[in-house]
């Protein structure tokens, strides 16, 4: 039995067919290897639904954000301008002034906290583990809430500064800011009471320690004397929201 | 002799590494499911060979429409919501694990074979 069965593995028979299946086996898997994996996620329906992306970086933002900039700069100067020809004028001006600032649509400076939030430079083969050396937008969009639950008064990312429009979303290896790409290291600056702000922030069992978590080195908070932070520059015109006329005022 | 197919197999990876980026594009379900129902095929083969009892006919068409139907299966799958290629890969893994066991038995009673042929010899002189 054993001689047959010698015999039989030495027939010349199979061995072309086997030869070219193992050909065209090796290739298979070794290209099933090779193709990524999206997001490392489930294999077929596991992945997270496509959304339309934003455009890509640099496609002329910077220049319209700097035009945006001057223009503001351009009506608050005239609004000074007009305010100078009646004390009524300048009452009405402070309080668009005062408005302007509350919704971030000018320059503001003061004390507050800097916190700067990095990729860890640690490596890893599991995706999962991966995904927490990383900086994602829930850890810029948490860290956000954080702060303005601690009492800040302005928050500027990366030099961006956030809105009531502003939002925060990982594409690819950015994350856009509203439609402004930024990468790791993200600086988030927030005017406010420094002290209360970094103890807020600082407090055990915050947001911030579940990154710490991952690595400590990710995370870095400090207090600052004084920050300027840029009036934002994203679009500011509502199509939909109307004012409500005063009810009181009609009767 | 079964050296051939190995080296056909290392042919292969070193080709799908050479093919590039075209390679990439591939979708990545099909091509894993595919290269499973190829496996079995192969090892399926194998084992037939040891056994005397190959195919060249049965050996090649088995090759295409496993391939084919664990495709279809994943097709299949992405239409209708549920992950119906999970009944190929228990399938194709379930005999995979068999003909390889099969074929480690055969090679083992061939080295017991030899080692009782020798002390056979070693008694007789």
């Amino acid at each position: 039995m054993g001689k047959q069965i010698l015999r039989s593995a030495k027939a010349p028979g199979w061995i072309g067919p086997v030869t070219v299946v193992s050909l065209l086996v090796g290739f298979l898997i070794t290209s099933a290897v090779r193709i990524p994996r999206p997001d490392g996620s489930g294999i077929l329906y596991g992945s997270r639904p496509s959304v339309e992306s934003p455009p890509p970086a640099g496609s002329g933002i910077d220049e319209r954000d700097a035009e945006i900039k001057n223009l503001r700069k351009q009506v608050t100067e005239l609004q000074d301008a007009i305010s100078d020809r009646s004390r009524q004028a300048a009452i009405l001006n402070d309080d668009l002034q005062e408005s302007k600032r509350f919704a971030g649509l000018t320059e503001v400076g003061g004390p507050g906290i800097e916190i700067i939030l990095r990729d860890s430079k640690k490596r890893s083969s599991d995706i999962n583990i991966i995904n927490e050396y990383n900086i994602h937008d829930r850890d810029v969009m948490t860290v956000v809430n954080d702060i303005w639950m601690s009492g800040a008064e302005a928050i500027a990312v990366n030099g961006q500064r956030v809105s009531y429009s502003t939002s925060f979303r990982c594409e690819g290896p950015v994350i856009y800011v509203g439609r402004v790409p930024i990468a790791s290291p993200v600086k988030i600056q927030a005017i406010g009471n420094a002290d209360t702000l970094y103890g807020a922030l600082t407090m055990q069992g915050r947001y911030l320690d579940n990154i710490k978590a991952a690595d400590p080195a990710m995370v870095e908070v400090s207090k600052k004397d004084r920050l300027v932070l840029p009036a934002f520059t994203g679009s500011t015109v509502l199509n939909f929201a109307k004012t409500v006329p005063d009810k009181g005022k009609n009767q | 002799m079964i050296l051939v197919p190995l080296l056909a197999l290392a042919i292969g990876v070193i080709l799908a590494l050479l093919a590039g980026a075209p390679v990439e594009q591939l979708p990545r379900e099909y091509i894993g499911v595919a290269a499973l129902a190829g496996l079995d095929t192969l090892f399926g083969g194998i084992r037939a060979a040891l056994e005397d009892r190959f195919q060249s006919d049965l050996f090649v068409t088995g090759f295409v429409f496993n391939i084919l139907l664990a495709i279809g299966l994943v097709y299949l799958g992405t239409k209708i919501g549920v992950e119906v290629y999970l009944a190929a890969v228990v399938a194709l893994g379930g005999r995979l694990f068999l003909n390889l066991s099969i074929i480690r038995r055969h090679y083992l009673t061939k080295i017991e074979d030899a080692r009782g042929r020798r002390k056979m010899e070693a008694n007789q002189l």
